[in-house]
């Protein structure tokens, strides 16, 4: 007797091979039958999969829910779009290994850059672990729905071997013990090493990684380059020169020390459309010359909603507006908004955007729309832009973002969509490229900006319906095996006898994201954006079913682990 | 693989100044030169320290941007 029979399904294998009828068979977490009639066999749980896709589960291979899963094993709600493993520790950031005296300052650096708040992080990353990198993968193991695939961050690598003044070279006795401690951490299961070129810490400095001469991060990479793991990079996207020459340094340490290199985010951006033809043709150089570098590519559009009571990544670079944000209490906020010389400041801060067209980001404060407000009174602006609103009221959109978040006591929220990353024809075509990898969904940070599930519906619903861009066999191809073959999980990504029973049932014709909502589920009081799942019908983890339209999230469920190589 | 365009990471302790005398040895005004073709250094949001201090991580050009066709 079997665990789990899902029957008449059209099975997606993943190889990208056409679509067939056929049943899969799971014992043991295991798929130990694929596509041959169990019309007789029995099974503790059988699926009626008539009329549905079965692939592999999707492999999302750049998150942070480093955070979210130490206390939400169910990374809410990616598994119920049919993920079923992630890839934590991207940009330089992981939780291990972090030591006891060094927890606030790596706190604070996480919560920025990845946009997590602060009662969210501090009631729910509770450090059972101790500081190892193999304590925390054992720790997250005992207690996840889902796989988790962890980097070693480079910036974390560097604070636990240089102590709190990591913002220097380090000696070269430093250098080796940061090659022990990343080999340690290779040898606990890390699948690669993580490096930021462009992120900032609560100071305002760079990050630790990005003080390392570039000899450091070669050193680093010969230790990725014994056990051919990942190198994982964020990389200046904003400038379509600068990530030529990235690629082409991470060319050169691909091909060095043999190792597989991805870079991410790559976007799209109608107003630069020839800035993806000259990063793409840098992957294309890259590739001929024998490295491995893979841009990712996300799916969604890009967009963004703030609240003035809180901080947020689209105002770091507006002069101003930093400072204020990041005022401690909500007090102090509704001071400075109201106080003439900060207030024109802000305002003459916000105004340099509307002047600036060939920004990659298209920022324009008229085109800002009022997403949700705190009084009745203000019931019928939402929906409207700030443009719209100021011709009415005889005002500027810059004025009329701080005045109505100020006589709302700044519960106003505001959302900018389709920022960039729009052009579905354009995003398609990236999306289908061969050496694109489809991922950099961010999963699990920016809580308050922008929903970052629902990624894997969108490609379907926008990109294999919609454009055509991919035929539906090729979609899941992208987010399972490729994924799986590109960061060397060799036991996922496919529908084969053998192989871990990650399986995602779903209907072709209907999957996609659901609308982006507000929650309040996290710990704290800050809300989050959420997208539910739309057309999924279940989603097992080595055999677990752990999430179905019909009983939603199961109890009890932990098939996932920790993916360790 | 050709690069596209020619660049070099600092050395620990380079600034601007010591880069482009190391680059561009007995060029006047060789700082000047080189951060007129690394606008990204001079007008970073967030500055690393000292004007003209760099990092080991800086992407530093060593001549001026090509210009692309139908760009």
């Amino acid at each position: 007797m079997l665990d789990l029979i899902i029957r008449n399904g059209r099975i997606v294998d993943g190889t990208g091979l056409p679509a067939y009828r056929g049943d899969v068979g799971v014992a043991g977490g295991r798929l130990v039958s694929v596509g041959r009639s169990l019309e007789h066999a029995t099974a503790g749980r059988i699926i009626d999969a008539a009329g549905k896709v079965v692939s592999p589960g999707f492999i999302d291979p750049h998150t942070h829910y480093d955070a979210q899963m130490c206390f939400d094993p169910y990374l809410f709600p990616a598994i119920e779009h049919g993920v079923t493993s992630v890839v934590t520790g991207n940009c330089s950031l992981s939780l291990a290994p972090v030591r006891a005296t060094q927890r606030e300052d790596f706190s604070a650096m996480f919560r920025l850059i990845e946009e997590m708040p602060k009662a969210a992080f501090d009631t729910g990353v509770d450090w059972r672990w101790g500081e190892s990198f193999g304590g925390m993968v054992e720790a997250v193991g005992k207690d996840i729905a889902a796989n988790v695939a962890p980097l070693v961050g480079h910036s974390v690598l560097r604070l636990f071997v240089l102590g709190d003044n990591a913002r220097r070279a380090a000696t070269a006795d430093e250098v080796a013990r940061m090659c022990d401690v990343l080999r340690e951490c290779l040898d606990a299961g890390a699948v690669g090493l993580s490096t930021s070129f462009i992120d900032i810490d609560p100071s305002m400095h760079p990050v630790p990684s990005r003080w390392a001469p570039h000899a450091e991060l070669q050193a680093l990479c010969a230790v990725l380059g014994e056990k051919g793991r990942m190198l994982q990079v964020v990389h200046e996207f904003f400038d379509a020169g600068l990530t030529v020459s990235r690629i082409e340094m991470m060319a050169d340490l691909s091909r060095r020390y043999s190792i597989p290199t991805t870079l991410s985010p790559l976007f799209h951006n109608n107003t630069m459309p020839h800035a993806v033809t000259q990063v793409l043709e840098a992957v294309e150089r890259a590739w001929a010359s024998g490295a491995r570098v893979w841009p990712q590519v996300q799916t969604r559009p890009i967009d963004i909603s703030w609240t003035l009571a809180e901080r947020s990544l689209m105002f770091l670079v507006i002069p101003g507006w930093w400072p204020v944000l990041s005022l401690n209490t909500h007090a102090e906020k509704m001071e400075a908004f109201t106080d003439p010389l900060t207030r024109g400041s802000l305002v003459a801060g916000l105004n340099l955007l509307a002047d600036m067209p060939s920004s990659n980001l298209t920022l324009n404060p008229s085109s800002y729309v009022v997403r949700q407000v705190g009084s009745d009174r203000n019931r019928d602006l939402v929906g409207r832009t700030l443009g719209d609103i100021a011709v009415e009221r005889g005002t500027t959109p810059s004025e009329l973002l701080i005045d109505l978040s100020v006589e709302e006591d700044l519960q106003t929220w505001f959302m900018r969509a389709d920022i960039g990353h729009d052009n579905a024809e354009a995003v398609g075509a990236m999306l289908a490229h061969p050496f694109v990898h489809v991922g950099a969904s961010d999963g699990g940070a920016h809580v308050g900006s922008f929903a970052t599930f629902g990624d894997t519906g969108h490609l379907f619903s926008q990109y294999v319906r919609k454009t055509h861009s991919l035929r539906l066999e090729d979609a899941v191809k992208k987010i399972t095996l490729d994924t799986a073959t590109i960061w060397g999980l060799d036991d996922r990504g496919v529908l084969k006898e053998g192989k871990a029973a990650d399986i995602c049932v779903f209907d072709a014709d209907t999957i996609d994201r659901g609308p982006e909502v507000a929650s309040d589920d996290f710990p704290g009081d800050a809300i989050r954006w959420i997208r539910r799942q739309v057309g999924v019908h279940s989603v097992i983890v080595n055999g677990v079913e752990t999430w179905s339209a019909a009983e939603g999230y199961v109890a009890g469920a932990r098939g996932g682990r920790m993916i360790t190589r | 693989m050709g690069a596209s365009r020619r660049y070099v990471f600092p050395e620990p302790g380079d600034t601007l100044a010591t880069l482009a005398e190391r680059v561009m040895p007995g060029q006047p005004d060789a700082a000047k030169t080189l951060l007129s073709w690394n606008l990204h250094l001079a007008m970073r949001p967030f500055p690393v320290g000292e004007p003209g201090e760099i990092l080991c991580t800086d992407v530093v050009y060593l001549e001026p941007p090509t210009a692309r066709a139908g760009a």
